[in-house]
């Protein structure tokens, strides 16, 4: 319903290596990219991982009712499987296992293999898309899209859209140092109670397939 | 390669592939001659390898396997639900029996309506929503003298006092009334296999100069600004949906009809939503507070299914025409010849929608190129052929993309062939956007490409009058005649 679909995908081997694809970055802080991760669990990580994994390994397979427009979390344990709602918290003993991979969905994103994040200075004035990792990624940018609103807390107080795109109309391919300057003239009031989070889609390759992103910059304050 | 048999599981699909990490053409292929689209979709799904894997996609993942396309929507009634049934739909009332709670009054209320409607006892009962001796007897009286059509077959009536879906579902037809409790517990079936599901609650009650419907949430969570954000979604959606009246067709009587959103302690009749402090992806029972569209489009499509309305994107063609009425224009291969060509059709499609530069400038051309160079009847692509073709040939992924931007294109002017050979009009093109595999309506229950916020010509608030069929119905019912529900 909220275009585009997520589409994350994070497997984890038995040595502790991952591969994470992320289609949707929410705000965080940092701010969440989207592409390929990879990298190798913390030891503690791995660990923790490994007793929940046996855990949940114990029980039986988890089908739980999923609501309309929500996200499907669907796992994987060699021939157990969990399928629900991603706003859902799973039964037991899968509880803590979902929980914690959810976190890492969001943490792996810390090894960037060739991924985009967006980025707003910090005055709120200006927003970058900027490459991340050692490979290049391709990027469709004929289709971007540029948005900024103004929070008062969890209120929106302004909503401000770039009239084109800003973006390429041939594929990009975005290497280390890569970076695309975003029209953002908001016009927005920025004050101590007021931020601005900006919002942009496009699309990226994974390998050939073409797939649609999102990504939110900044982190609401706590209000 | 051994010959196709049932789709083996996701272990053996991918010791086959040797735990193949990226899929390339030549295995997606291998593996559909082998053992058929339905493993092709579950391995593309499920790309796993034996330490664990987590995979979120949206609702509506646009896997699409001829499984799911012939699966039914499995609902409690058997009409369309967004359209008055003539019959009644028994299993949109709450199971009522003797001492029935307080939060089952107004359907007390309807169904003591019903039976006074119906003669069903003398005296007529006093409409106070409470399930005594009097109802019960009348109840009784009722379901003796009464049967119920089930499958065109008429069954006689259990007379033990209870009101269950097949006395609901006779007393719908037989008998009427100006309040309605509705309950239902309902799903949906998408086209890449999952099944959704919601319990809608809300009530309605007919005055002689509106509709007025009452839906009661429970919010858990929302923090200090958690009035705010609740006055706000309210808002959106009562800006949204109190776009409508029903009129009564050959004369200027009117009903407004109006929503009403309120806020209750949890209970059986109300609607349950966390307010969550981040960004996210909501649902219909979570909200996600720095949503930028909390107020203007998502708690007014989640407002959508608590009356009971389904998702109108990503659907397959029976259920796009179920939902909306309108039959999206598929073109069809209908010769021998033109079904041995579908692999090829679907790469001559998947050429012209990829080519550089986007598609937002050639899905015109490309699908008329694709269509007259194939001699297809007019329209778009069929399911029963191309699409697997597609789907194997290209992947799963592909074809959210082209939903997306397909879904920008819905007013710009789609070819005359994808609008079954007439000219497209406004409303036409308001009402679809045409994909080549699923379906999704521009309204407010679709992708909602169409819908302006906050703004002053109704129309462009995303809602069509068939969003509102079952109050139009409730008033026909009551007061007989023809009406409709039009703008504001």
């Amino acid at each position: 319903m909220k275009p585009p679909p997520d589409r994350e995908n994070l497997q984890i081997e038995d040595d502790g290596s991952f591969s994470l694809w992320r289609s949707v970055g929410w705000t965080t802080s940092p701010p969440t990219a989207a592409g390929r991760f990879e990298g190798r669990l913390e030891a503690a990580e791995r660990q923790k991982l490994d007793k929940l994994v046996k855990a949940a390994a114990k029980g039986d397979n988890l089908q739980m009712k999923v609501k309309p427009d929500g996200a499907i979390d669907r796992l994987q344990l060699g021939q157990k499987s969990a399928v629900l709602g991603a706003n859902d918290d799973a039964d037991e003993p899968w509880y803590a296992l979902v929980e914690l991979l959810r976190e890492l969905l969001g943490d792996l994103t810390r090894a960037p293999k060739a991924a985009v994040a967006l980025k707003v200075a910090p005055d709120g004035q200006s927003a970058h898309l900027v490459h991340q990792g050692q490979e290049a990624l391709r990027l469709d940018l004929s289709n971007l899209t540029v948005r900024a609103v103004l929070w008062e807390g969890y209120l929106n107080q302004g909503d401000w859209r770039a009239k084109e795109a800003a973006g390429a109309s041939a594929p990009v391919t975005a290497g280390p140092g890569w970076s695309l300057e975003l029209p953002f003239d908001h016009h927005h009031d920025l004050n101590d109670k007021r931020e601005v989070i900006a919002y942009a889609t496009f699309t990226i390759f994974d390998g050939t397939t073409p797939v649609p992103v999102s990504l939110s910059s900044g982190r609401l304050k706590p209000v | 390669m051994p010959a196709k048999h049932s789709t083996p599981d996701l272990y053996t699909l991918r010791r086959i592939l040797n735990n193949s990490d990226h899929l390339q053409r030549n295995d997606i292929m291998a593996v559909q001659q082998a053992y058929g689209n339905q493993a092709v979709l579950r391995l593309l799904a499920d790309r796993g390898q034996t330490g664990g894997t987590l995979q979120r996609h949206a609702g509506h993942d646009d896997q699409e396997s001829s499984e799911a396309m012939a699966r039914q929507v499995q609902r409690n009634d058997s009409g369309n639900p967004v359209a008055p049934s003539d019959k009644g739909s028994g299993g949109e009332h709450p199971v009522l029996r003797q001492g029935t709670g307080a939060q089952n009054k107004i359907a007390v209320q309807e169904l003591q309506q019903k039976l006074n409607s119906v003669a069903a006892a003398d005296p007529p009962l006093v409409v106070d929503g409470i399930f005594g001796q009097l109802t019960l007897k009348a109840v009784k009286n009722f379901q003796s003298s009464n049967t119920v059509d089930i499958k065109g077959k008429k069954e006689p009536l259990v007379a033990d006092g209870v009101v269950g879906p097949k006395t609901w579902t006779a007393l719908d037809v037989n008998g009427s009334s100006n309040v309605g409790q509705i309950r239902n517990t309902w799903t949906e079936a998408d086209v890449g296999g999952e099944t959704y599901g919601l319990t809608s609650s809300y009530s309605w009650k007919i005055t002689d100069t509106a509709v007025e419907v009452a839906v009661k949430f429970h919010f858990s969570g929302g923090g200090k600004q958690r009035q705010t954000i609740i006055d706000n979604a309210f808002k959106g959606i009562t800006n949204t949906w109190n776009t409508f009246k029903i009129a009564k067709e050959g004369s200027s009587t009117a009903l407004d009809l109006k929503f009403n959103p309120t806020e209750a302690p949890a209970g059986t009749d109300v609607s349950t939503v966390k307010l969550i402090a981040k960004d996210g992806r909501s649902d219909a029972g979570t909200w996600f507070l720095e949503d930028p569209d909390l107020n203007t489009k998502t708690a007014p499509h989640e407002f959508g299914h608590m009356l009971g309305l389904e998702d109108e994107y990503q659907r397959s063609h029976t259920d796009y025409k179920r939902l909306t009425g309108d039959v999206p224009p598929t073109g069809t291969p209908t010769t021998p010849a033109q079904i041995a060509q579908a692999p090829a059709i679907a790469a001559s499609l998947h050429a012209a929608l990829r080519t550089p530069g986007g598609i937002r400038k050639r899905a015109k051309a490309a699908f008329e190129n694709v269509i007259k160079a194939n001699n297809l009847t007019p329209g778009v692509l069929t399911h029963t052929h191309i699409m697997p073709s597609y789907v194997t040939q290209f992947g799963v992924g592909v074809t959210q993309d082209i939903h997306n931007q397909l879904g920008d294109e819905a007013s710009a002017g789609l070819p005359v062939s994808l609008s079954n050979g007439t000219t497209p009009n406004v409303d036409e093109v308001r009402f679809r956007t045409v994909e080549p595999f699923t379906f999704t309506s521009t309204s407010l229950m679709g992708d909602m490409s169409t819908v302006v916020p906050n703004s002053a010509n109704s129309h462009e608030h995303g809602l069509e009058p068939r969003h509102v069929r079952q109050f139009t119905g409730a008033v026909q019912k009551l007061k007989g005649g023809k009406w409709k529900a039009v703008f504001k």
